[in-house]
């Protein structure tokens, strides 16, 4: 299988990481991941660093292992997922540091770094749980 | 609207040892048999499948009468798409009797889904978000927060369908189950268990439609499509394969596409006496009951506690078991309410009958990406 390579998913921000998001130029519309024109009027988005931290909107537990291309260790682990709100919006993300039924509508969640490929290159993200430095 | 449906044809819905395609030929000749109509006295046809084969090839089958036929596909309301160009075709003037077929044979299991099929980055797959039943668990999962309803209302909705598809000869599932063992069952997705989902499956469904004008001189039973109504989402809703959503929901596709479809019926929710809704999981069924109209956001357990659901309730809803006791044979699913319907209102539906002869019915389906189709029929 291919490398996943997401270049440009996270960027470092005076030593902080966070998700590259997108902006609308006009409307002020955001979006994530980067893309290059506003889902809401068609307008070109410039690139943003979204909040590294947020408190979480909606939540599940993925329990049955995913089709191909599903990339996860092998024997399959089941893992929490949810909505992660950022203010601007809601960035759907993989949850880690709780059990996973003991997830709540309203948790804190702050970014973290997902797993990397061969090379060595971080290819997706998590939300963990814990406060950090939400949307301002 | 001035379309009628004049004959109405399934196969069965299941696993079966027969190709899609057969499935679709099988549902296509009850359905004109139905009608007392000949495959070359058709003048337009429409169909779609998303893995049983290409619908148009039906022709090598039914006959190379050189009539038109379009193949659409629109996720889960890829029937209603069909159904849909069917009755522009006659509205238009260009068809006299239109056929609409669907049929699928998938295969076990969730669907697989590409990420660049959809515009999305290989990561978002990759990483496992981008799963259909995860997607439903999400989306009520914050609904039952919101409106603060009873996640135990999941289980009786499935129970209610699988009730009346215990007693649907053409359905898959065919055994009750009380709520208790539903909430019970094997956690696929948080809140919603394994028999909270409908299954991919395979089946076969069609009608036969015409002005309605020749449908009151062909037969005394036609049913009037009042309305069919198919919207696309707008900005902001809540949609399958969403890396991100809005900070604002807006109100799904569905919401809009009833709304149209009621009015241009010139009735409303209150005057239907049956109605088929997507129920592709137990969440599904809760929204949509609310999102066309039935209820407030938030009743649904007034409705559902009540029996108004039943077959002998006031508002009869999935009679057939809906996708929770048939499966989802993606294109023949949305054909098989809007038979289940004209069984309903012609008095032949069996063992479901609902009593005291229903004079209107309504149909809903929604699907990925964000579109629904919804129609109004009457007796």
């Amino acid at each position: 299988m291919s490398d996943v390579v997401a270049s440009g998913l996270i960027v470092d921000l005076d030593g902080e990481e966070r998700l590259m998001g997108a902006r609308c130029e006009r409307c002020a519309t955001h979006a994530f991941p980067l893309q290059a024109t506003c889902p809401r009027c068609g307008a070109p988005m410039s690139a943003v660093a979204l909040a590294a931290a947020g408190t979480l909107w909606s939540w599940t537990v993925q329990r049955l292992e995913p089709k191909p291309p599903y990339r996860g260790p092998h024997p399959f682990e089941p893992f929490a997922v949810g909505y992660v709100d950022l203010g601007v919006v809601r960035v759907e993300s993989r949850l880690e540091g709780k059990p996973l039924s003991e997830w709540q509508i309203g948790d804190p969640v702050r970014l973290a770094a997902g797993p990397a490929n061969e090379a060595g290159e971080i290819w997706s993200y998590r939300f963990v749980s814990g406060a950090g430095r939400g949307p301002e | 609207m001035s379309v009628s449906i004049v004959g109405v044809g399934l196969h069965p819905f299941g696993r079966f040892d027969i190709s899609g395609r057969e499935m679709g030929l099988v549902a296509a000749r009850a359905a004109l048999a139905d009608a007392g109509l000949s495959w070359d006295e058709v003048d337009f046809a429409a169909g779609g499948s998303r893995d049983g084969g290409h619908a148009d090839s039906l022709v090598s089958d039914l006959g190379l009468t050189g009539v038109p036929f379009v193949s659409v596909y629109n996720g889960c309301g890829t029937a209603g798409s069909a159904v849909h160009t069917c009755v522009q075709a006659i509205e238009a003037g260009t068809a006299e009797v239109a056929l609409a077929v669907g049929f699928d044979k998938h295969a076990r299991g969730a669907f697989a889904s590409s990420a660049a099929e959809y515009g999305l980055p290989d990561w978002y797959a990759a990483d496992g978000m981008m799963v259909t039943t995860q997607f439903f668990a999400l989306k009520i999962q914050r609904y039952l927060h919101d409106h603060d309803l009873d996640p135990m209302l999941l289980a009786e909705i499935a129970a209610l369908a699988l009730r009346n598809g215990s007693i649907t000869p053409h359905a898959w599932r065919r055994r009750a189950m009380p709520a208790d063992e539903i909430a019970a069952a094997t956690m696929v997705n948080d809140p919603l268990t394994s028999f909270m989902f409908c299954s991919p499956s395979e089946g076969g469904a069609a009608i036969v439609l015409t002005s309605t004008e020749r449908a009151r001189q062909m037969s005394a039973r036609s049913i009037e499509l009042r309305a069919l109504a198919f919207r696309t989402r707008r900005f902001g809703t809540f949609e399958v394969f969403s890396p991100w959503l809005a900070p604002d929901i807006a109100a799904g596709a569905t919401v809009d596409a009833a709304l149209a479809a009621f009015e241009t019926a010139g009735i409303g929710p209150e005057d239907i006496d049956v109605a088929q809704l997507q129920d592709t999981e137990a969440g599904a069924a809760l929204m949509h009951l609310a999102e066309c109209g039935f209820c407030p956001a938030g009743e649904q357990d007034r409705l559902i506690r009540s029996g108004a659901l039943a077959i002998d309730g006031t508002l009869p809803v999935n009679t057939d078991g809906g996708l929770i006791a048939n499966g989802e044979p993606i294109g023949a699913s949305g054909l098989r309410q809007i038979v289940e319907c004209v069984l309903q209102l012609q008095g032949r539906a069996g063992d479901r009958q609902v009593p005291g002869e229903p004079r209107t019915a309504f149909t809903q389906v929604y699907g990925a990406p964000g579109i629904s189709v919804c129609s109004v029929l009457a007796r």
